[in-house]
């Protein structure tokens, strides 16, 4: 009966209600959409760099991520070869010869990782191909280069135009190799395009005098959901090689991005932050409104303390009002919530305003929201338990009431 | 003191001190009296002669500056607000002038209520509130709102309210004093009934001469103090 008693004094004063209501549905929806675009941003962050470089799992000759030279290189990529063709888990691989090195024209000359691919395989791998603005992508044809739209302009170098890139060899001695301008790219991440030229890994190994050196072989599972599994499974075919184990490191997308991992979860711990602050923020309005609530019903208070209700039974009743607006608030909020992130989780949201930015961010100017179910758990926590929050001192003032004066108010 | 058990209340030198703005102001000065299983007594006086807050006292709605009020037998001072909202549940029901019936709950609901608030099962008490309804002759107006009702019906309903959990006195302040004449003689002559045939006790405040003129007990309270006690008038 209290909690028709409940239902019914939420009815009765509808404008309130509604104020109240609404003010939840802003909470969950401010918390959803907040949530949505920043997890929607840090995923597409995640995602461009492992699309257009990273992959997500790499095998390096063991110690070439913390000190990525030539020395660190594989000499004998074939049983790696090998042992990824036969593997079940793996969807698409990649070899590359890596090196930092310079490229100059006649104009200009800028440190670069000079990444030596094979173009067929790499378009499986990565999205680099994708960003091709200008020209062609690699053919596979010896001399050829792709460099980034901002390196074209730093370098003051167009299409067809010749660079000479040039890197350390093993020896100690400089290598260089005049390559032609394929094609011109432009990915998400404006950092990355100024610090990365793509050549066939036969000219790497010519510039290099490596002909046959493997860097990294990139791999694509075949369910990137399930890395721990993916990972384990094709770890254990390369410990099982002859000569291993410990000549080898499979490292996933985490491991080499350790940088961008902590900054995503800098940004998780952020939204905590920003949760919380909604939180706040809705219970000094729930405070307001249900105290308005309780004291014009001061005198209803009085009698029903004078007819034998206990103040537990009153402190229970007005909280049960605010469970009561906290549960159609929330509903109603992420009802609209789904509406409007499933509406923009197709078209995006174009912050092409802001696009310099976010590309040096390594994100898209378009933001696609994601809802994930861990979002909507806080949300269906946090909203309530904040709601619940701010009713309490309303409910203690309600209990606070001494039952004579409350029957004399008007 | 040792008050007698069969006394349903004895208060005894009570005295209550208001502050009006600061300056102290006797609402009682000392009074004395006692209640009995079955009477039906009132007490007039003048307005601001303390008939209210005598009531208020007698019924723990509110506490004497000095002096002790005993129900049956028990001093109430001692209580907690708790004990106390479960003495005012189980032994005292309330009239009030203005009906004080919840705006939200039917004329039903605001019977049920305070057998809600003992723990009756909803099934026994819905089966009750209707009974005591019939016999208050309100049973039509079961589902009816308060703004759907008259005063006198909705006095009625606070009178099913104030017996529904069989109390053993109830406290009706001024309770005829928003009706007109033939609607208050018709709820006092219900109250008489409740009465004699229920052995209900009732102690009223009240300058009505309607309901001075049905008392069984007649005190008069004048500035404070019980000036006048006479029983079968």
């Amino acid at each position: 009966m209290l909690g028709r008693i409940a239902w019914r004094n939420i009815l009765r004063n509808k404008r309130r209600s509604l104020i109240l209501i609404t003010s939840i549905v802003v909470g969950v929806v401010a918390l959803v959409l907040t949530e949505g675009f920043a997890v929607g941003m840090l995923h597409q962050m995640l995602t461009n760099q492992i699309g257009a470089d990273a992959g997500y799992i790499q095998i390096h000759k063991k110690g070439y991520q913390s000190d990525p030279t030539l020395e660190n290189s594989m000499t004998d990529p074939e049983p790696v070869r090998d042992a990824l063709e036969k593997d079940s888990a793996v969807l698409d691989y990649s070899e590359r010869l890596r090196v930092y090195g310079l490229i100059s024209s006649a104009y200009n000359s800028y440190g670069v990782s000079i990444v030596g691919i094979v173009p067929s395989e790499e378009k499986r791998i990565t999205t680099i191909s994708q960003y091709v603005t200008k020209g062609t992508y690699l053919s596979g044809k010896p001399g050829q280069i792709l460099i980034s739209t901002s390196m074209a302009e730093k370098l003051k170098v167009g299409l067809g135009d010749k660079v000479v890139i040039m890197a350390s060899q093993r020896d100690g001695s400089i290598g260089s190799e005049a390559c032609r301008i394929a094609g011109i790219f432009e990915t998400l991440n404006s950092g990355f395009d100024q610090s990365h030229v793509y050549i066939p890994i036969q000219t790497a190994g010519q510039l290099l005098n490596a002909d046959g050196l493997v860097s990294e072989f990139v791999v694509n599972p075949k369910d990137p959901d399930d890395m721990d599994a993916v990972v384990s499974q094709i770890r254990h075919r390369i410990e099982a090689l002859p000569g291993a184990p410990n000549r080898y490191e499979v490292l996933t997308y985490e491991q080499m991005l350790p940088l961008l991992v902590a900054q995503l979860e800098l940004y998780k711990q952020a939204l905590y932050l920003i949760a919380i602050l909604i939180a706040f923020a809705l219970i000094f309005g729930i405070i307001d409104t249900m105290l308005m609530s309780v004291m014009e019903r001061t005198h209803e208070f009085g009698v029903s303390m004078a007819v034998g209700m206990s103040h537990g039974r009153i402190f229970r009743m007005v909280m049960t009002e605010a469970l009561f607006l906290a549960i159609i608030g929330t509903a109603i909020g992420l009802a609209a919530s789904y509406i409007v992130v499933s509406e923009l989780s197709h078209s995006g949201w174009d912050l092409s305003m802001f696009s310099a930015s976010l590309k040096s961010l390594g994100i898209g100017s378009i933001i696609y929201p994601v809802i994930q179910t861990s979002s909507v758990i806080q949300t269906v926590l946090i909203i309530p338990i904040a709601t619940l929050l701010g009713a309490i001192y309303p409910a203690l003032k309600a209990v606070k009431l001494q039952p004579v004066e409350a029957i004399r108010a008007s | 003191m040792n008050p007698n058990a069969s006394e349903i209340v004895r208060v005894s030198g009570v005295r209550k001190v208001y502050s009006d703005n600061g300056v102290p102001v006797d609402a009682l000065r000392g009074i004395n009296m006692t209640v009995l299983p079955g009477d039906f007594s009132v007490i007039a006086g003048p307005s601001g002669s303390g008939k209210t807050t005598l009531l208020n006292i007698i019924g723990t709605l509110d506490k004497p500056t000095e002096g002790a009020v005993y129900l049956d037998g028990e001093d109430v001072a001692s209580k907690t607000r708790r004990q106390l909202a479960d003495i005012r549940l189980r032994k005292i029901g309330f009239v009030f002038q203005a009906y004080n019936l919840n705006p939200v709950l039917s004329a039903l609901e605001n019977v049920e209520f305070t057998m809600m608030l003992r723990g009756i099962d909803a099934a026994e008490r819905k089966r009750k509130s209707l009974a005591i309804l019939e016999e208050l002759g309100i049973g039509d107006l079961a589902k009816k709102r308060p703004n759907e009702m008259s005063g006198g019906q909705q006095q009625r309903v606070a009178i099913a309210r104030a017996i529904s959990n069989e109390p053993r006195l109830v406290l009706a302040d001024e309770p005829t004093a928003n009706l007109d004449s033939d609607t208050a003689a018709r709820l006092l002559e219900l109250m008489e009934r409740l009465n004699h045939e229920d052995g209900i006790t009732f102690v009223f405040s009240s300058h009505d001469p309607q309901v001075i003129g049905r008392a069984h007990r007649l005190l008069i309270l004048r500035d404070g103090q019980i000036v006048d006690d006479k029983v079968n008038v």
